[in-house]
């Protein structure tokens, strides 16, 4: 089936290994190059929640950026906001809902947090909040409006962030019928889940999404 | 050339109608006025800054009117220029310069020179910036370092007998590097040109010649320096070097200093009412112009100039 | 030639007075901007043209512009040689990712002339601070 932006195109590899199950997924932007940072979703027919981290998973904010830009964690992980950077943060975010992404204007924040400049020497200010509810949150600063970064917080074990080369890898995959969904902060209209038939051979495809790439010049 | 000129200057009054809004690019006067070869510099003398309204990233036009007047000598001159992403200028000019009291020199000899001949010369120009930035540099020493070439072809009409009888040519090619640098905090500009050539009186005397005495091209220094009064209004001195490749080969004809040669000086004040818009008038100094049949009458006068540019 | 001289003599000794201008110690640029207050006068008149100015407004729209008023403030007092201290981030990480193009930052230029003009603050003067200012097109524009 297609839908005008979302094009899926399959390639079937037939591998007799021991090591059935695995699924690869190469995301494309709208030139056909990879896209790395493009978070895969993968919900099989036996689904599987995430394994919540025993400790928090960091966030840093440094240079002006947060590092990294886009965080993947498992429903109920406490995310740590740390300001290595030697002037003051003021971390907000907004979970977002596809009503927000769409539209001008900024919801309310969920959180705020105010973190001071790290001292040399010293360690750095920082700050917990607990991801508890499914979805994207849009990370900004109060204090330097071109500050932008997400976290994606996921309710399936089978969730990974694609690579430099557009590269999403899963391993012991159920097979059986399989919800899938592609998610990256710039592809503004959103992708309808894909069902696939998951069989027991490594799966292998390609999802092109409706994403033009930020032109960096050299 | 003579050809193509005028087309050439067509187009770009055509892209200059379309960019009429075009308001962003350099900072006022950092580009310089149309020097009277085609050159982005001073009056007299090219210097590194890249022409042109244009900034990086961007392309830009502009075009000039000038005329020079002095005792016995009066020249137009006209261009346009091409700025490409503040790195690559192109231009084109053409000098018209009243050449009147060549005619005396049928009393030399049968040169048969025509009453009120007029040289005409076309200049192709093309300049790269190769390092630096005159203007946000300013906390170092470094110019704004420029190459370039001036690709002169001169048409003397009746005055042909004359040039052939000096052995002089009818095209040459003047290569230059320029350093150019603002004292920002001084509102001074300076700019120093070395130029390679063998251009008689810019080349409106021809190229090169039989000179015995020394070998035709020849380095030549320029200088220029502008001071800014205010952000619109500059003044300035320019002091430009040129070869005396004929005066020997007048001497052994027996014009004794008849064919010499002098540098060209200036002081100037330019305008710019706009961004669009710049005015230059100048008092120039261009020494003796064939001494010979002026009487030796040091040539000094006005220079007046108008750009446009986007 | 005689004229040439005078005119030579005359742009040196203009040259020698601005010398002697810049040389009368680190502050005398901070006073002349009309110190803090003069300072926080100049930035907000500077911030609003620049906020408006459909060449670069884009640039500003997250931006609250208080605290860039603020921000700038505190280091142009310290630039010019007044007693503030800036603590905020350096040029390079605070303009990082904007990819600003060179005839942005000219237009900024433009808008900052402009302030300044407003506020009478003069040619000679506001060339000294744009002195300061220039480098730092590096970081400002710098591409990674």
């Amino acid at each position: 089936m297609k839908h005008p932006a979302f094009v899926f195109s399959v390639f079937y590899f037939f591998a007799f290994s021991a090591y059935a199950g695995t699924a690869d997924f190469k995301v494309l932007d709208k030139e056909g190059k990879p896209l790395p940072d493009a978070v895969v979703v993968l919900y099989p027919h036996t689904p599987s929640a995430p394994v919540v981290p025993k400790t928090p998973i960091v966030i840093q904010q440094e240079k002006m950026r947060f590092v990294p830009a886009i965080t993947v964690v498992p429903l109920g992980t406490r995310v740590r906001f740390t300001n290595m950077d030697t002037w003051d943060h003021h971390v907000r975010g907004t979970a977002e809902s596809v009503k927000s992404a769409m539209s001008a204007q900024s919801d309310e924040p969920n959180f705020g947090l105010r973190l001071s400049a790290k001292a040399e020497g010293k360690t750095p200010s920082s700050a917990d909040v607990l991801m508890d509810k499914a979805g994207t949150v849009l990370l900004g600063c109060h204090l330097h409006g071109s500050m932008r970064g997400h976290i994606f917080v996921t309710d399936s074990a089978w969730t990974a962030k694609t690579d430099a080369e557009g590269m999403a890898h899963f391993d012991q995959v159920p097979p059986g019928a399989t919800q899938m969904r592609v998610w990256h902060p710039e592809d503004l209209l959103g992708q309808a889940s894909q069902t696939l038939q998951i069989t027991e051979q490594v799966w292998r495809s390609t999802v092109q999404l409706n994403v033009v790439p930020r032109r960096r010049r050299i | 050339m003579k050809r193509i000129f005028p087309l050439a200057v067509l187009p770009g009054l055509l892209l200059a109608a379309g960019q009429a809004q075009a308001d962003t690019g350099k900072l006022l006067l950092t580009g310089g006025v149309s020097s009277i070869t085609g050159a982005a510099g001073g009056g007299l003398t090219p210097w590194a800054v890249i022409g042109t309204n244009a900034t990086e990233d961007e392309t830009g036009f502009s075009s000039y009117l000038t005329r020079v007047a002095t005792q016995d000598y009066s020249l137009n001159s006209y261009g346009a220029a091409i700025g490409l992403n503040d790195r690559v200028e192109l231009s084109l000019a053409r000098q018209d310069l009243d050449a009147s009291p060549t005619l005396a020199l049928n009393g030399v000899a049968a040169f048969g020179i025509t009453p009120g001949q007029h040289v005409q010369m076309d200049v192709l120009g093309a300049k790269l910036k190769l390092a630096g930035d005159a203007v946000l540099d300013s906390d170092s020493w470094m110019p704004q370092i420029a190459v370039g070439l001036e690709y002169k072809q001169v048409r003397p009409g009746s005055l042909q007998s004359v040039f052939d009888f000096l052995g002089v040519r009818n095209s040459g090619t003047d290569v230059y590097v320029s350093v150019t640098k603002l004292l920002l905090d001084k509102g001074l500009l300076l700019n120093a040109t070395l130029r390679s050539t063998n251009a008689n009186q810019n080349g409106l005397l021809g190229f090169g010649g039989n000179s015995p005495a020394n070998s035709s091209r020849s380095l030549q220094s320029e200088f220029s320096a502008a001071y800014l009064l205010r952000r619109n209004l500059a003044i300035g001195a320019e002091y430009r070097n040129k070869p005396n490749n004929l005066e020997a080969l007048g001497a052994s004809a027996g014009l004794a200093d008849g064919l010499h040669e002098d540098s060209w000086k200036d002081l100037f004040v330019a305008w710019a009412p706009n961004k669009n818009l710049s005015l230059t008038l100048a008092y120039v100094d261009l020494g003796q112009i064939l001494p010979g049949v002026t009487a030796g009458r040091k040539q000094t006068g006005y220079y007046l100039s108008g750009q446009v540019a986007f | 030639m005689k004229l040439l001289l005078i005119t030579l003599s005359l742009l040196l000794s203009s040259l020698a007075s601005a010398q002697a201008q810049s040389m009368a110690g680190t502050g005398s640029l901070y006073r002349a901007l009309g110190e803090n207050a003069g300072i926080t006068r100049l930035m907000d008149d500077f911030v609003n043209r620049v906020i408006r100015d459909e060449r670069i407004s884009g640039h500003f729209k997250k931006t609250k512009p208080q605290l860039l008023k603020d921000s700038l403030s505190a280091q142009i007092c310290q630039l010019s040689g007044g007693p503030c201290q800036y603590k905020g981030p350096d040029m390079k990480s605070a303009h990082a990712d904007m990819d600003i193009r060179k005839s942005e930052f000219n237009a900024l230029v433009e808008d900052l002339q402009a302030a300044m003009d407003t506020k009478g603050i003069s040619f000679a003067d506001q060339n000294r601070l744009l002195a300061i200012l220039a480098p730092m097109h590096r970081d400002v524009m710098a591409k990674d």
